[in-house]
């Protein structure tokens, strides 16, 4: 498998050296009443890969949301490759810097791929987009594991798993210094999850890319990254290094969360 | 032993194809559930989990069709006439879906939902009705079940919800639930009381459950034996306080393995390679041949037969010499 | 030589029987009207009185009208006429209305809402008011008929369109495309639309039948396409041979009207993926007696999921 290397623009170049991929602080959302996400302050450093674990509620696919500017936020300031992104990007320059900062891979195999572009063109219509080399199409192709024939089908002839594969190496195409991954292998059969896995962690080691995965799956989250962040209701409730975290939670909210999932051993009676 | 509340055998549904084909979704399964027992169904997509207790409960969609023999309580369920599955569906079986909310009148009360079946086909009046209604939610665990009754399904969460869908099947005092994936919606706390909940009800009341779920460990905790299946057949079928240490069928194991661990980090999750096929997709021999690293050709043309194996029964031409292989591995 | 036949049989069975059957018949209306100089035997305006309400001849092989005119000539040339009318409406609706649904899909909130509002007024004045008035502001012809349906028309295709739009806006698919910087125009023309054009057909070929029958009866009125012209709709308001009882001369080119109106819509429903009647009845395989499709129990199908 070959990596495929940032080719990196003249605009590119101005980047902050030497600062964290992600930073948030004091990141808020309102919907109307309801207030999604409350004071969230965290830091994704260069090449790191953080977890945010919550349920239904907690507001982490907002601040996914706010992070790739698909929602704006309300309050407190969002820094990517340290520059600054808490409002919307000026003009079609500035949409494309961002891109090729970060990129995100969604939940949903079956409607986050365009229903009438292949593998193939999806990903050469970014490399053209972004002014890069065509012929690296078929070393991203590669990279995320699919067949010659898989990347020239429609999404509707491809597997669940196959698809996300898709997903990736579009997102990859841009050469992103951080890629979301929101709940991205949660819809995925188990044997198909833990192959979507492994090629996540091969990625990040070939390429020194940065994660922030978006998930409720504990175990999912402690093998892909490094800290770990529990939001609830929008608040976190703790953060810090994943073995610390997981293995010795301050929090009872944390330990609830660990202790509900089934494991040999568990039993139904709580 | 006593009498199987549930037996099938030789259990195979076809579904006719718009060109005229037909494919197979089911491929002879058999099983048998004694009364008060409760068994998992595991497995991926494709699996035919969910398509068993379609045919269980007739649900089939039009264009399928099913074979082999379901019986419930030495009755034949295939061939019962209209009004024995009415029967049979009121008060023999109860069905507890994933999705509670696509189940569910949106447009009536929760009150009108778990009384209706009651009133129409019982006979019951509707105060009495609304009476055990309001005491079958304080079993699974609703405060203030007068006020929920007069609820709609929107004013409540989904974990509650799936509660009321339980509620719904008790009121009709059915000797065996199937519950297909009835947490997989729900967030991990709340899937621990639901399944809490089903497990105290089905032992205080001495119903059978068939749990059809993706998650092994899930199944597991809350089952006495565990099927797992794959692309129509179940493949290994064993008791779930053993399965962890004795699971002897390469897929069971590559299960096991693909689910990364919540206690540590793996260098590398041992996947399964390929993807889970359904049983028109697979050829002739045994379907996981393909993705098997211990497949011979053998394995691929000649289909192997359920035997048994270390307490268990394991459908896998090659099933002793892996095990040794593995122990002296593990040696 | 594979490759077509491959098509060949996709086009079969996304259309079906009555799909093809009505594409074919479309196609010979289309390719008389496109070759009709060459096809037609006679002009269609040359009259010649003795052959006034001529029967079926070697000479006329549908009969004349009442002043001689070759029938089958007039209903070829009349085919220009009648189909160019309602492919200007639907080709002029369609360039008004997609960028308008577009546009209220994309941004929705107040945008929407006013566009929406917009097509609701305009969907509840009667086309044929409409068109009616507009002849009368500016006199009879093509072209204010044509202009008044034109606008008549925009929301029956454009609700359509929207509601569609809509539906792609919201996929996550918009969402990474959005993400990895293109811009708005891009992705709703590149993809978006693209990916409804399905739809837009199909509906327009339904609009392109209401519009044919629009106009011919604008035309039967007297108030777009002019007498002596060959049309459809002027054919069939030729009242001096109904009373006269020659019903064959008004009776054919309805006949027509009614086909191609007929073949338009199930054309339409087709290609926007509405499957034929009777797709559920499907045939069952040949081993009937399966015990599972005993006595009418499955009738209660659940959700999708299996």
């Amino acid at each position: 498998m070959k990596a495929v290397e940032g080719a990196g623009s003249v605009e590119d170049t101005d980047a902050v050296e030497g600062c964290d991929a992600v930073a948030a602080r004091g990141l808020n959302k309102h919907f109307k009443a309801h207030h999604a996400v409350v004071d969230v302050d965290f830091d994704v450093p260069a090449g790191g890969s953080l977890g945010i674990v919550g349920e239904s509620g907690s507001g982490k696919t907002t601040i996914a949301r706010m992070l790739v500017g698909l929602e704006r936020p309300s309050g407190g300031t969002i820094t990517v490759m340290g520059r600054d992104r808490s409002r919307p990007a000026r003009g079609a320059r500035e949409r494309g810097r961002r891109a090729r900062e970060l990129q995100i891979v969604f939940q949903d195999p079956y409607t986050s791929l365009d229903p009438s572009q292949s593998a193939r063109a999806a990903v050469e219509e970014v490399l053209r987009h972004h002014g890069r080399d065509l012929s690296l199409a078929q070393d991203l192709v590669d990279q995320v594991g699919l067949t010659e024939r898989q990347s020239h089908a429609r999404p509707r002839d491809l597997s669940g798993g196959q698809r996300q594969r898709v997903a990736i190496a579009r997102a990859l195409a841009a050469s992103p210094k951080v890629l979301i991954l929101d709940e991205a292998v949660s819809a995925l059969d188990v044997s198909i999850q833990a192959q979507v896995l492994n090629l996540l962690a091969d990625i990040r080691a070939e390429t020194g890319i940065a994660y922030l995965l978006i998930s409720h799956d504990l175990a999912v989250v402690r093998q892909l990254c490094d800290t770990v962040l529990v939001l609830r209701r929008g608040r976190v409730v703790e953060q810090g290094e994943c073995d610390r975290v997981l293995d010795d939670p301050a929090e009872d909210y944390t330990r609830a969360l660990r202790e509900a999932v089934p494991v040999p051993g568990w039993t139904v009676n709580a | 032993m006593t009498a199987p509340l549930l037996e099938l055998s030789g259990l195979t549904v076809d579904v006719a194809t718009e060109d005229g084909g037909s494919r197979t979704l089911l491929d002879g399964v058999d099983l048998s559930l004694a009364p008060g027992e409760a068994l998992g169904l595991v497995g991926e997509s494709g699996s035919g989990k969910s398509m068993t207790m379609r045919a269980v409960t007739r649900l089939l969609p039009r264009a399928a069709s099913a074979s082999g023999s379901i019986r419930f309580e030495g009755a034949d369920v295939l061939g019962m006439n209209a009004g024995e599955l009415r029967r049979y569906r009121d008060g023999g079986v109860g069905l507890v879906f994933q999705d509670p909310r696509a189940h569910i009148n949106p447009t009536r009360r929760i009150g009108a939902f778990l009384t209706e079946a009651l009133v129409r086909n019982r006979g019951v009046g509707r105060r009495e009705a609304l009476a055990r209604a309001a005491a079958v939610l304080a079993e699974v665990g609703i405060d203030d079940p007068q006020r929920r009754l007069g609820q709609y399904p929107h004013e409540v969460s989904g974990g509650m919800l799936q509660r009321v869908m339980i509620a719904s099947v008790l009121l009709a005092e059915p000797r065996l639930i199937l519950a297909d994936e009835p947490t997989t919606a729900l967030d991990v706390t709340i899937q621990r009381e639901v399944v809490a909940i089903l497990d105290r009800l089905r032992r205080e009341r001495g119903m059978g459950m068939v749990f059809i779920t993706h998650d092994l460990d899930l199944a597991l905790a809350v089952c006495g034996r565990v099927a797992v299946m794959y692309a129509g057949r179940i493949v290994e079928l064993r008791s779930a306080d053993t399965l962890h240490e004795r699971a002897a069928h390469p897929y069971t194991l590559g299960l096991l393995g693909s689910r990364p661990s919540i206690d540590a980090r793996a260098e590398r999750l041992s996947a399964i390679p390929g993807r889970p096929v359904s049983a028109f997709e697979s050829g002739p021999g045994c379907a996981f041949a393909p993705r098997c690293s211990f497949a011979t050709a053998g394995c691929e043309s000649e289909p192997p037969a359920p035997t048994e194996f270390d307490g268990g029964l394991v459908r896998c031409a090659r099933v002793e010499e892996i095990h040794a292989a593995r122990m002296e591995a593990k040696a | 030589m594979n490759r077509t036949k491959h098509l060949w049989k996709r086009l079969n069975t996304t259309l079906g029987r009555s799909g093809m059957l009505s594409a074919a018949f479309l196609a010979v209306v289309l390719l008389a009207a496109i070759l009709a100089p060459l096809v037609a035997p006679a002009d269609p305006n040359q009259s010649s009185l003795l052959d006034a309400y001529a029967g079926p001849s070697g000479a006329h092989l549908l009969g004349a009208d009442g002043i001689g005119r070759d029938l089958l000539s007039r209903l070829i040339f009349g085919a220009r006429t009648s189909l160019l009318g309602p492919a200007l409406v639907v080709g002029v609706s369609l360039l008004l209305g997609i960028p308008l649904a577009l546009l209220a899909s994309w941004y929705g909130g107040w945008v929407d809402g006013v566009i929406a509002r917009v097509f609701d007024l305009v969907y509840a004045l009667p086309g044929l008011l409409l068109a009616v008035l507009t002849v009368a502001l500016f006199g009879p012809g093509l072209t204010p008929a044509v202009v008044a349906l034109s606008i008549a028309y925009i929301p029956f295709l454009a609700r359509i369109v929207r509601a569609a739009a809509r539906q792609q806006r919201v996929s996550p698919y918009v969402d990474a495309l959005a993400v990895q910087g293109f811009g708005v125009l891009r992705i709703t023309v590149r993809h978006i639309l693209r990916n409804i054009v399905p739809v837009v057909v199909g509906q327009a070929a339904i609009a392109f039948g209401y519009a044919l029958l629009d106009l011919a009866s604008l035309s039967y009125l007297g108030l777009a396409v002019q007498a002596p012209t060959a049309d459809w709709g002027v054919m069939v308001s030729d009242s001096d041979a109904l009373l006269k009882g020659y019903w064959f001369q008004v009776l054919a080119p309805g006949l027509l009207i009614v086909l191609t109106v007929l073949a338009l819509t199930v054309l339409g429903a087709r290609i926007s993926g509405e499957k034929p009647p009777g797709y559920l009845r499907r045939k069952r395989p040949a081993q009937t007696a399966a015990p599972a499709d005993a006595s009418g129990n499955d009738r209660t199908t659940v959700g999708a999921a299996a």
